[in-house]
């Protein structure tokens, strides 16, 4: 799946969870989101399983907290890390 | 159980028995609560036994019934990564991990540079109490937070709150719990307009002279993940971890 793909896909469980204002950036972190809390956070992740089909690990998800760390988990997730 | 666990445990356990609130103590698991939607709400201290499918079958069961709260906190050995299946089959997720951390008094040999405006001490009354809630609710707790009016309960001998003022500004403030020779450092926390100016360093830095001086050996507390590299710059050591876990319906 194409990164550009993932951002947009990223994006729209972000305006599902935080609202269709919520000022999202790829690069956007959890302390410039009203609402992004400890519970919303474990909404978030929940909804991102659920739209690209993948289970997180919990507890790395926890340390997940801008979107670019989002973008990139699920980016190795999904196309391998290049690492052979 | 460390030292930084068990101060954890002996705290709620204060708070349960002095502020007369809802406390609990079993073979499985320990209960303290506050009023509805109050600080704190937290089933800690458990023992899952083998089990652990039980345990959360009764805590579910419990939960649902608002016999307990939706969430509780445990090092990693009860719950922890390991046991994230069965954790998600029976709806419990991690939300936030506290990193267990101590510092020996001994080791300790630092002083605060601090402007002749600026005072650190102990605060007992209601407004100062109540201005120091208002600034953990923004900051620490807001989606459970704590009142004034039970910060003024606990506060005695083995229960301090200091705070740094600016004038008369209280800018930053921690919750002191000792108990034998060991302080445990709660509510850590400075105004968010008056931070990353190195207030939150000079509380902790003139408490933690105090603690010593009152004969204190050791300082033990439990870190958010934002706040470690603070801690670690102000030569705490890492002990350990626990998670608290929420029920998701």
């Amino acid at each position: 799946m194409e990164k550009e793909i993932i951002v947009s896909l990223v994006e729209k469980v972000f305006r599902k969870v935080f609202g269709k204002e919520v000022p999202f950036r790829p690069d956007v972190h959890a302390s410039e989101i009203s609402g992004w809390d400890s519970l919303n956070h474990v909404t978030l992740v929940m909804e991102l399983e659920k739209e690209f089909g993948l289970e997180f690990d919990l507890f790395e998800a926890l340390e997940l907290t801008g979107a670019d760390a989002i973008i990139g988990f699920i980016d190795r997730k999904i196309n391998g890390d290049g690492n052979p | 159980m460390n030292d930084a666990e068990k101060n954890l445990w002996q705290f709620y356990e204060r708070i349960g028995r002095q502020t007369g609130y809802l406390f609990h103590s079993g073979s499985s698991c320990s209960v303290v609560t506050a009023p509805p939607g109050k600080w704190p709400a937290m089933v800690f201290n458990i023992n899952p036994g083998e089990e652990r499918s039980l345990f959360l079958e009764m805590m579910k069961g419990a939960i649902l019934k608002n016999m307990l709260p939706g969430q509780f906190i445990s090092n990693p050995e009860q719950f922890g990564p390991a046991h994230q299946g069965i954790m998600r089959e029976y709806r419990f997720f991690p939300v936030d991990k506290w990193t267990l951390m101590e510092i020996y008094t001994g080791q300790f040999n630092r002083k605060a540079e601090m402007d002749k405006t600026w005072s650190v001490r102990k605060i007992t009354d209601l407004p100062s109490l109540h201005e120091f809630s208002c600034i953990v609710n923004a900051v620490l707790l807001r989606i459970l937070p704590v009142e004034a009016e039970m910060l003024l309960k606990l506060v005695d001998r083995d229960v301090s709150v200091f705070a740094l003022f600016i004038g008369k500004e209280l800018v930053s403030g921690m919750l002191v719990f000792t108990s034998g020779n060991i302080a445990g450092l709660y509510l850590v926390v400075t105004k968010k307009n008056r931070q990353h100016a190195g207030y939150g360093s000079v509380l902790l830095i003139e408490t933690m002279n105090r603690l010593k001086s009152e004969g204190i050996d050791k300082i033990i507390l439990q870190s958010s993940l934002p706040a470690l590299p603070f801690y670690l710059k102000n030569g705490f050591s890492v002990t350990g971890e626990m998670y608290i876990y929420r029920y998701f319906v």
